[in-house]
């Protein structure tokens, strides 16, 4: 069967949709980097001062590990930037996954491969924001070690996997 | 009624600032960059794009940061206009290319 004849979805094979997703969340990514920068720029005393205050306040608080001590607007984008690594990461997984499926031809309808396809991309945008809000509270910020687990478990494992997919389907092609 | 092209330029004023607006004078050219109001004065809305990373506009708008970090800045945000351009003429093609009408079913 030629590549172009497949279904969309489930085949794995990036269609449209994938492709527009991936490059709408790299451009909200790349938008709130900009951001960043230019409020740096324009306010880099006032930053640092905010920052220095934050650690202070906040010693021994995990938060400062991945925000860097960020405060206020430089928070906000940082978190925006930090969900959509993570969004990234787990649509990159879910294409690794969709990939093997095609390669190890495991046999399905079409009509779940779409419905898999739907919920990889709900979980893929849901579960990141779940995490984001998990991250706020102050009860998951008591353990260090649980805290980073909990703000890279997505991404680490979504690189894990789909790192040893992409192997396991090149020795097997 | 002169216009700001005609307008003489004091040797050591070459910029002026107004709220939300510099006038520029580049050579024998006078123009306008209009710009959000500090501390937000990076943010170009309309001008000369050279305006944002010449280092005398950025002295005249009033940024924070250290002199020796400018030009670190202004090519990391050059890079990241690119980055942001090149994303969202991505998601232009994928709209263009209709690609989802050529996949069958």
């Amino acid at each position: 069967m030629n590549s172009l004849e497949r279904p969309c979805g489930g085949n794995g094979k990036l269609t449209s949709p994938d492709v527009a997703l991936l490059g709408a969340i790299l451009s909200l990514s790349v938008l709130a980097s900009i951001l960043q920068q230019i409020h740096t720029i324009a306010r880099w005393n006032d930053i640092k001062t905010a920052q220095w205050q934050n650690v202070v306040e906040n010693v021994g608080n995990p938060e400062l590990n991945i925000t860097g001590a960020s405060t206020g607007l430089d928070l906000v984008l940082f978190y925006i930037q930090y969900y959509t690594y993570n969004v990234e990461s787990m649509l990159i997984l879910f294409w690794a996954t969709e990939l093997a499926h095609s390669v190890f031809q495991i046999r399905s309808s079409r009509a779940s491969r779409m419905h898999a396809s739907l919920i990889a991309k709900t979980v893929a945008i849901l579960l990141p924001a779940v995490q984001q809000i998990c991250l706020r509270q102050p009860i998951f910020q008591q353990s260090t070690i649980g805290y980073m687990v909990l703000a890279d478990f997505i991404s680490e494992f979504s690189l894990l996997e789909h790192s040893l997919t992409l192997l396991l389907e090149a020795h097997t092609a | 009624m002169r216009s700001i092209h005609n307008r003489p330029w004091p040797a050591e004023h070459k910029w002026a600032m107004g709220p939300g607006y510099m006038v520029g004078h580049l050579g024998e050219r006078s123009f306008i960059t209009v710009a959000l109001p500090p501390p937000y004065s990076p943010v170009l809305l309309f001008g000369p794009p050279w305006s944002l990373i010449r280092p005398s506009v950025c002295v005249a708008m009033g940024t924070q940061l250290p002199v020796d970090a400018r030009g670190a800045a202004a090519a990391i945000l050059a890079f990241s206009i690119l980055c942001l351009t090149t994303s969202l003429l991505l998601i232009w093609l994928v709209w263009v290319q209709n690609e989802r009408r050529s996949c069958k079913t």
